[in-house]
């Protein structure tokens, strides 16, 4: 439930808190849900790219998409090789 | 006991997990498509977020104030003090010899017309893009394209795009944003690319007679000043050099710019 609280916290932090703390947050929130940094990025663009998808790259949503990725296999190995309690 | 391989790979698809996920995804997504194809309606919903975190940033400014040592606090202002009285006999001394010259030269630097004061609502760090979010939109007479300046005159970048009550901010100094602009007492013409946090770099045939500290200035209505040069760097391989420029605004401490729509003459 905390995971999920902070996971809703990271999709509004691009308005109140500065691009590192939603980073870290984003951080400690993918290891549950990888999909979050993608969601994220997304958001992030959307509201501060200056010009969203007419020539400058979405850097936010490229970068979530990367770190998504990461963690899925990341998460993957972990959920197939260690075991969990 | 042991789990088999099977059973493992399916705690990966747990329908909560899923839906919660689908959740994120929907919410990211829905955000972008609002943004691509009703940028207006885009700001207008996020209006409200943008307006609680300006307002919680200050409210939790004002509280941390409030740890400041007095006697710190009366120092610094004691300083400023200072500092303003002095300012203001050499504002006193410059503006004497700027009359005494625009009597034998003729021209002057065009005082800017009188704007939209808008606050601004989001700035770096919050975005990570050199943007700002300001609280006036189409509503006040802003339309994409008009030239945004901080306090004091200070080009600060332009309008990118707007809805019914917010405008977003392209600064000067946003990455790769270039903007033409001269440079030291001979006015070499120069080509400013934003590098983000508010720095600028600019490149020029190498013995350009450029030296550290000659102000940059940006054309418009008059000439405005927009940074300083601090480092100059040169390879022997490369025929040019690099122009490191501070910039005279701190982007993190904007809290109110001056919007001079095109309209005006």
């Amino acid at each position: 439930m905390i995971v999920r609280l902070l996971a809703l916290l990271a999709l509004v932090s691009p308005f109140f808190f500065p691009w590192p703390y939603t980073l870290l947050l984003t951080g400690l929130v993918m290891v549950r849900y990888p999909f979050v940094a993608l969601a994220v990025g997304l958001i992030f663009d959307a509201l501060y790219a200056p010009s969203f998808l007419h020539g400058t790259l979405p850097f936010a949503t490229i970068g979530g998409a990367l770190a998504t990725t990461g963690a899925v296999f990341i998460r993957r190995f972990i959920l197939t090789h260690v075991s969990l309690p | 006991m042991k789990k088999s391989f099977f059973q493992k790979r399916r705690a990966l698809v747990d329908s909560r997990l899923f839906s919660f996920t689908t959740i994120l995804v929907f919410v990211g997504v829905l955000f972008a498509f609002l943004r691509v194809v009703t940028p207006s309606t885009f700001f207008t919903l996020t209006g409200p977020f943008f307006r609680v975190g300006a307002y919680g940033s200050a409210l939790t400014s004002d509280f941390m104030a409030g740890f400041a040592r007095a006697q710190v606090l009366t120092r610094e202002r004691d300083t400023l003090a200072q500092q303003n009285q002095s300012l203001i006999h050499q504002n006193a001394i410059l503006a004497a010899r700027v009359h005494d010259l625009v009597k034998l030269v003729g021209t002057s630097t065009a005082p800017l017309p009188a704007g939209i004061v808008a606050d601004v609502l989001a700035r770096p760090p919050e975005s990570p893009y050199d943007t700002l979010v300001i609280d006036a939109g189409k509503g006040s007479g802003i339309a994409v394209g008009d030239p945004v300046y901080a306090e004091g005159g200070i080009p600060a970048g332009h309008i990118s795009s707007v809805s019914a009550s917010l405008a977003q901010v392209e600064l000067l100094s946003s990455p790769h944003a270039s903007t033409t602009a001269w440079v030291g007492p001979s006015r070499i013409p120069i080509s400013l690319v934003g590098e983000g946090g508010g720095s600028f770099t600019a490149r020029v045939p190498r013995a350009t007679p450029i030296s550290l500290g000659d102000s940059v200035f940006v054309a418009g209505k008059g000439i405005r000043p927009v940074g300083t040069v601090v480092r100059i760097d040169a390879e022997p391989a490369n025929v040019t050099e690099t122009l490191r420029i501070r910039p005279l605004l701190n982007p993190l401490s904007l809290t109110v710019v001056d919007v001079i729509p095109r309209s005006l003459p």
